[in-house]
């Protein structure tokens, strides 16, 4: 992987994770870990290479095909990418109204999983209006509104406390325990030490996997 | 129903946007302009017809003033007499009548004024002729005829005034035609504009409703609903604003007193015709906002 024709970031890089499984992607930074992630959630293409997700190989896949592999794939962004002018409700619930969801349901989960997150309170508020953390939690609730049958979180617990770090990762294995298969991108080494899944680590555009 | 749809929530900030700021005044003054040009090329339109169904099967015969003659009223009566006796005869004629001195001056009063004036004039007398409906007349044979038969005798079908009216009112229709055209063209280029710097605003909330699945048809559904709040809005101001024109317009010419001014008039049909550009403008605006925004999010991943 490489962008604009620039040196490759990632390259050789042979692994599959199976349905169901949870595993960590851990590394240094500038490893490679945000853009082999960008990659899985289909905002990268692979400049070559092989990538099959849910058993299709995204070269053959036409722009058309995408929006119904994306449904499927919850993303916590390292950044957040909340849209601005939402709510924190409208944040969670852009996945289920994208889906065609009814409002009343759409309300009635995101409310339940905003409580859930710890931010039953501020279901009304702007991100900007958010600390850093709040705004993690509301990433991570968009993530997992839908119930992907993939989970890819960048860092998602960067930014909050470690009580609420691992409460957010409880909720990553309850989902892991549903069926979706995760893969969470962290650096914070004592948390990941928490909790017995496997690892991916990325160095030196090398990927070796660790079990737990 | 509309009104929900309209008022919906929506992902994108597309209400304060900058970029779509002017898009109601641009639609405004295309709509305007439209109404303007339409209603001008039917009016144009309705007075040739009008015109062209009065002078149907209709004929002039002027018989010019005889110069040199010592009993002007008699020598003029006999040529009148003559010529109406040779039109008679004529198949395919109906009716021939000699207009009388008040008809003649009643038609020149609008250009000349009543009175004295008129009276004084060598005025030619004119024949009106009424064809059989559907009847072949060999008009120039018939003018020879005449020609021959009366001297200062001249057959006027109309056909030459009827032809210039014609040409003006086509040119009138085909400039509204260029003129609804441009519109059009400068509408789609307004709402392109917006669009394509709307997304570009927007790109990174774009990115993310794609990221969580949103389809393009999602994105383009905002922007169209949007597009089409903004040009409706326009476009209906526009229209008013042309209407008011309109009538301003229709009431200076029915002030003024000139016969051969059309009387500004339009059938039902036309009125609806009138009534279409500001959906027109606002199916066009959504149209075009589909299509550029499917085009931008086509070349992103």
């Amino acid at each position: 992987m490489s962008y604009a024709g620039g040196p490759e970031i990632v390259s050789d890089l042979t692994f599959q994770l199976a349905a169901g499984s949870f595993h960590f992607l851990t590394g240094p930074s500038g490893a490679g870990k945000s853009s082999l992630l960008k990659i899985l959630y289909l905002a990268l293409r692979p400049s070559r290479g092989i990538v099959e997700l849910f058993g299709r190989d995204v070269r053959t896949l036409g722009r058309a095909d995408l929006p119904a592999l994306r449904r499927r794939i919850g993303v916590v962004f390292q950044d957040f990418r909340l849209i601005p002018h939402l709510s924190a409700l409208d944040n969670v619930a852009l996945p289920l109204r994208i889906a065609g969801a009814k409002e009343a349901q759409v309300r009635e989960h995101v409310s339940e999983l905003l409580r859930w997150v710890g931010l039953g309170e501020q279901m009304n508020a702007l991100p900007a209006t958010l600390s850093g953390g709040q705004q993690q939690r509301i990433s991570i609730a968009r993530a997992v509104i839908g119930r992907p049958a993939l989970l890819l979180a960048d860092e998602p617990t960067g930014n909050v406390d470690d009580a609420i770090a691992v409460r957010l990762l409880y909720l990553f294995e309850e989902l892991n325990k549903m069926g979706t298969t995760v893969l969470i991108a962290s650096h914070n080494e004592s948390l990941v030490q928490r909790f017995p899944h496997a690892r991916l680590h990325l160095e030196g555009g090398r990927l070796e996997r660790r079990t737990a | 129903m509309i009104r929900g749809w309209l008022s919906s929530r929506t992902d994108l900030p597309l209400k304060g946007d900058a970029a779509s700021r002017f898009l109601p005044w641009v639609v405004a003054v295309m709509v305007y302009l439209a109404v303007l040009a339409l209603a001008g090329a039917l009016l144009a339109r309705d007075s040739v017809l009008r015109w062209s169904r009065s002078l149907t099967g209709t004929l002039t015969v002027q018989i010019a003033v005889p110069a040199g003659e010592r009993n002007l009223d008699v020598a003029m009566a006999d040529r009148i007499d003559r010529t109406l006796e040779l039109l008679r005869r004529t198949p395919g004629i109906d009716r021939a009548q000699a207009l009388s001195a008040d008809q003649i001056s009643a038609l020149l009063e609008p250009w000349l004024g009543g009175g004295a004036i008129v009276d004084e004039l060598p005025l030619p007398a004119l024949i009106d002729v009424a064809l059989v409906p559907g009847a072949r007349v060999d008009l120039k044979a018939l003018a020879e005829r005449l020609a021959a038969a009366v001297p200062g005798a001249a057959l006027d079908d109309h056909g030459k005034w009827l032809k210039d009216l014609i040409r003006l009112a086509l040119a009138a229709q085909a400039a509204a035609g260029l003129i609804l055209l441009l519109v059009t063209g400068c509408a789609v280029a307004a709402v392109v504009f917006a669009v394509r710097t709307s997304l570009a605003i927007h790109r990174d909330v774009v990115e993310i409703l794609h990221l969580v699945g949103a389809r393009d048809r999602y994105i383009a559904s905002q922007f169209q609903r949007h597009a089409l709040a903004l040009s409706l809005k326009g476009g209906l101001s526009g229209w008013l604003l042309a209407l008011i024109t309109l009538g301003g317009a229709a009431w200076a010419l029915l002030s003024l007193d000139a016969a051969l001014m059309p009387r500004p008039s339009l059938a039902w049909l036309e009125w609806l015709l009138i009534l279409l550009p500001p959906f027109a403008a606002t199916g066009i605006a959504v149209l075009t906002a589909r299509l550029a925004v499917h085009n931008v999010l086509g070349r992103m991943i």
